[in-house]
């Protein structure tokens, strides 16, 4: 795939505060389709299409396993992990034994010099954003990774016509991932793009985020 | 001696698992928590902020900061005024509270993260509204009225609810009443 040259635009869509109440294809049809032509990408932050699909909870609604209690005592303070129901949460998904297992695992691999092992295989311990993860009324509560990406790319792309559609999960400390795209598009490439977090998280209300002209800029 | 030999293993078992558990408590020990503290003592004097016919509103500052040695994040903090009537029924009491460092005009709390040692302040505001319509006659006899500032905080360990109290003193309310 070619490579794309910088700068390229990038057109946040601010919305609504959105819920479990909405769906994300609606409303990004919505509040983007003045913006979206057939050669644009529509970008989805993981965590709102998460919200949207009602994939979240509160600490008062977990009961922490002792496997959670002891395993979020060997995990750096800053990661969603280290909370206890942080990490409950992510084995109410994953699987207590088996979170347990890959943590395990991901010593002994660490001591080998490969990191990333446990949140490779757990995926749910690095979708998992604890509380103050996003935006209110939802910062007090723990949202997980958006259930089947790919599929959700793929009915954006659908109904809004466009080149493509990703759901990207970018932070503003340089961290960005592309969780599900559609067909034919480098996840790699996206993520780079959305590296400096157009999204804006936090109050911004901007979930969606256009990189326009796509299609024309790989042609080139 | 196949029963010696098993009950051998089992003592070994054991106690290895009582030293492992031994070691992760002392690990934890040493690993802390967040611990907040909501200096009541050293809040600001409650000032008067805006007087009406009908209305006074005071306001104050406190100080609060994490003095454990990891992160916890406040999730919630809201003030609780107690003033039953039977103590006083001159005036219906409105409260809010707002962390100084992320203003909000809602009177929601936007849960927030602390540091170990980071400091920060908290503005609670107090609103009388007189019965009667008129406030300066009604605040002439306003009793000390207990403030409890209630703060739900989660870190490592399991979230909890704590409260820490300053009060609204007669004598401070008579001092704004003097100079506004």
């Amino acid at each position: 795939m070619a490579e794309i040259e910088v700068p390229v635009e990038l057109v946040p869509v601010k919305t609504r505060i959105l819920t479990d109440k909405d769906d994300i294809v609606d409303v990004i049809e919505e509040y983007a389709k003045h913006v979206v032509g057939p050669d644009d990408l529509v970008c989805t932050a993981e965590s709102v299409v998460a919200i949207t699909q009602h994939r979240y909870t509160r600490p008062e609604e977990l009961t922490p396993s002792w496997q959670a209690r002891l395993m979020r005592r060997f995990v750096p303070g800053e990661g969603s992990m280290a909370s206890l129901y942080g990490m409950q949460a992510a084995m109410n998904l994953e699987g207590e034994w088996k979170m347990m297992f890959w943590f395990i695992v991901g010593f002994f691999a660490k001591l080998a010099g490969k990191n990333g092992v446990w949140y490779a295989k757990c995926r749910q311990a690095s979708l998992t954003d604890d509380v103050t993860g996003t935006m209110p009324p939802f910062d007090k509560c723990i949202v997980y990774g958006p259930a089947e990406p790919d599929k959700v790319a793929e009915k954006i792309k659908q109904r809004m016509g466009c080149y493509g559609a990703v759901v990207a999960d970018v932070n503003d400390l340089k961290r960005s991932a592309v969780l599900g795209h559609s067909k034919g598009i480098n996840p790699k490439e996206i993520a780079r793009i959305l590296i400096d977090n157009p999204f804006g998280n936090a109050s911004q209300k901007t979930p969606i985020v256009v990189i326009k002209n796509y299609a024309k800029m790989l042609k080139k | 001696m196949f029963f010696y030999v098993l009950f051998n293993v089992i003592i070994a078992v054991i106690g290895i698992a009582a030293v492992l558990y031994l070691l992760f408590r002392f690990f934890a020990w040493r690993q802390g928590d967040a611990r907040f503290v909501i200096d009541a003592r050293h809040r600001k004097p409650f000032e008067m902020k805006e007087i009406t016919q009908n209305r006074a509103v005071f306001e104050t500052e406190v100080p609060i900061h994490n003095a454990g040695r990891q992160l916890g994040t406040i999730m919630d903090f809201y003030p609780r005024t107690l003033l039953p009537r039977e103590q006083y029924d001159k005036v219906t009491v409105q409260s809010e509270l707002a962390n100084k460092a992320a203003e909000r005009d809602d009177n929601y709390w936007e849960s927030v993260i602390f540091n170990p040692r980071d400091r920060g302040m908290i503005r609670v505001t107090i609103t009388l509204t007189s019965k009667e319509g008129n406030i300066r006659e009604d605040l002439k006899t306003f009793p000390d009225m207990p403030v409890d500032l209630v703060y739900q905080v989660v870190s490592r360990s399991e979230w909890y609810i704590h409260k820490a109290r300053i009060t609204l003193k007669a004598t401070e309310v008579q001092h704004a009443l003097e100079l506004n």
